[in-house]
């Protein structure tokens, strides 16, 4: 007789075993999080070995369409008690806003040192609680339908190399200096904002850029860049005023895209410069 | 050469490219660079073999697609239209194939994954996880329990009482 050997991997199988409900949690959760979270859930009632089982999964993804907010606060709030184990992932599209409660999620979600959080409001706009700030552990950030408070004690997002954020307004800081304190950045997308005067992206580290927004002016300093598009969209006829590439003559056109060393690919299009053209 | 040795005691000989999709024993490469047979005690030789057609799959597509650059690069021929169709094509074939490969019975799928953990060979973890889930998708709790063999343990009351507790996903 072999000794004992768990986990091994036999031919010997019996047909009436159960596989499944005997691996390893970290195994069994390699699994559950490839499914939606109601179907993660709803494995709680297979036996009492899948009871809790769905509650140590590392990612946590809320896309249910819920009619009313406090449905969707109160989901979020039930799933994050009984979550165990490391969190790394999270997501959630809301069309409510959840000011209120958003504030102790992002005070779980720092504690659990999450590496991916991804939040999108597709309905009424959410502030951004300053704990968000403190989530010192992350890598990629995409915030969509937000308005953004930095607060001054901000000491950066260290290992940041994914920012994307959407419908925005960004306040206390500017863009500018949000990028600055991201020095991993390599991916940045920044999709309908307003920004008063110069849009300056100091990134050492970018490799990809896309820029829809409204904004006086740019200038990048992203000598890594290797593609990336830039859109002005307006319909307000003062902006054009401030058309980067207005007059050929005065354009800044050299200082705002001359440091890019290593662009393969650059989509311009917009008000800006009037023609949509590719450089390669 | 590197030889590999199974549980039940047969030998594979692979190339150290192949054997080092797996994390273990490139750590163990790494280590003791000397190193030629590596005994692998939870691993029988039917589900090493097929672990290592995976590894020796992705390995040429990884080899061949770097090889289909560096003769672009040498050829000096434009940059963007072939390799891009090249690794794109290439990715949809080895998409497809794996596809195929993880078609497997149920058995077989629950050592490849014990496998793919022990070696850890993440890709091959990633995929064979995977396919444990798409066969969860879209089941009724019952038909789970089924194909499973996944013995319900739950009184009527027990389980009507863990239903209450997350309503919205038994909705």
């Amino acid at each position: 007789m072999d000794g004992p050997q768990p986990q091994k991997i036999c031919d010997d199988f019996n047909l009436n075993n159960d596989y499944i409900s005997n691996l390893d949690a970290d195994i069994k959760a390699k699994i559950l999080e490839k499914l939606s979270l109601k179907e993660v859930v709803r494995t709680s009632i297979l036996s009492s070995t899948w009871k809790d089982s769905w509650t140590s999964i590392p990612k946590l993804v809320f896309e249910e369409k819920f009619k009313e907010s406090k449905l969707i606060t109160a989901l979020v709030d039930s799933v994050l008690v009984v979550h165990q184990g490391p969190l790394k992932k999270f997501k959630l599209v809301s069309k409510h806003a959840c000011y209120e409660v958003i504030g102790r999620w992002m005070l779980v979600l720092s504690t659990n040192r999450i590496d991916h959080l991804n939040i999108v409001f597709n309905g009424d706009e959410c502030k951004i609680p300053s704990r968000f700030f403190s989530c010192n552990a992350l890598k990629f950030v995409s915030l969509s339908g937000c308005s953004i408070n930095v607060p001054q004690s901000f000491n950066g997002f260290t290992l940041v190399h994914t920012l994307c954020l959407s419908n925005f307004n960004l306040s206390g800081f500017g863009i500018d200096k949000l990028v600055l304190s991201c020095p991993l950045l390599e991916h940045l997308e920044l999709h309908y904002f307003f920004q008063q005067g110069c849009l300056c992206i100091l990134a050492p580290n970018l490799n990809f850029l896309d820029i829809i927004g409204e904004f006086h002016d740019i200038c990048l300093e992203t000598p890594k860049l290797a593609s990336g598009g830039i859109s002005l969209s307006t319909d307000d006829a003062d902006y054009r005023e401030y058309s980067v590439a207005k007059d050929w003559k005065k354009s800044n056109i050299t200082r705002a895209l001359g440091l890019l060393l290593n662009i393969q690919k650059l989509q311009i299009c917009g008000e800006f410069i009037g023609v949509s053209f590719e450089y390669a | 050469m590197i030889t590999l040795t199974s549980s039940d005691g047969v030998q594979f000989d692979v190339r150290e490219a192949v054997a080092k999709e797996s994390q273990i024993i490139r750590d163990m490469i790494q280590d003791d660079c000397v190193i030629t047979n590596i005994p692998l005690a939870n691993v029988n030789h039917k589900i090493l073999s097929i672990v290592l057609e995976y590894c020796q799959m992705h390995v040429d597509k990884t080899e061949m697609e770097v090889n289909a650059s560096k003769h672009q690069t040498t050829t000096g021929e434009g940059s963007s239209s072939v390799p891009v169709a090249l690794k794109v094509s290439s990715n949809k074939n080895l998409n497809d194939w794996d596809k195929e490969f993880i078609n497997v019975d149920l058995d077989t799928l629950y050592d490849l994954i014990l496998a793919a953990n022990y070696l850890n060979i993440s890709g091959l973890l990633n995929l064979t996880t995977q396919a444990a889930a798409d066969i969860i998708k879209g089941k009724t709790t019952e038909e789970i329990r089924a194909t499973f063999n996944i013995k319900n343990d739950f009184t009527p009351e027990e389980e009507a009482a863990i239903r209450k507790e997350n309503p919205w996903a038994f909705e």
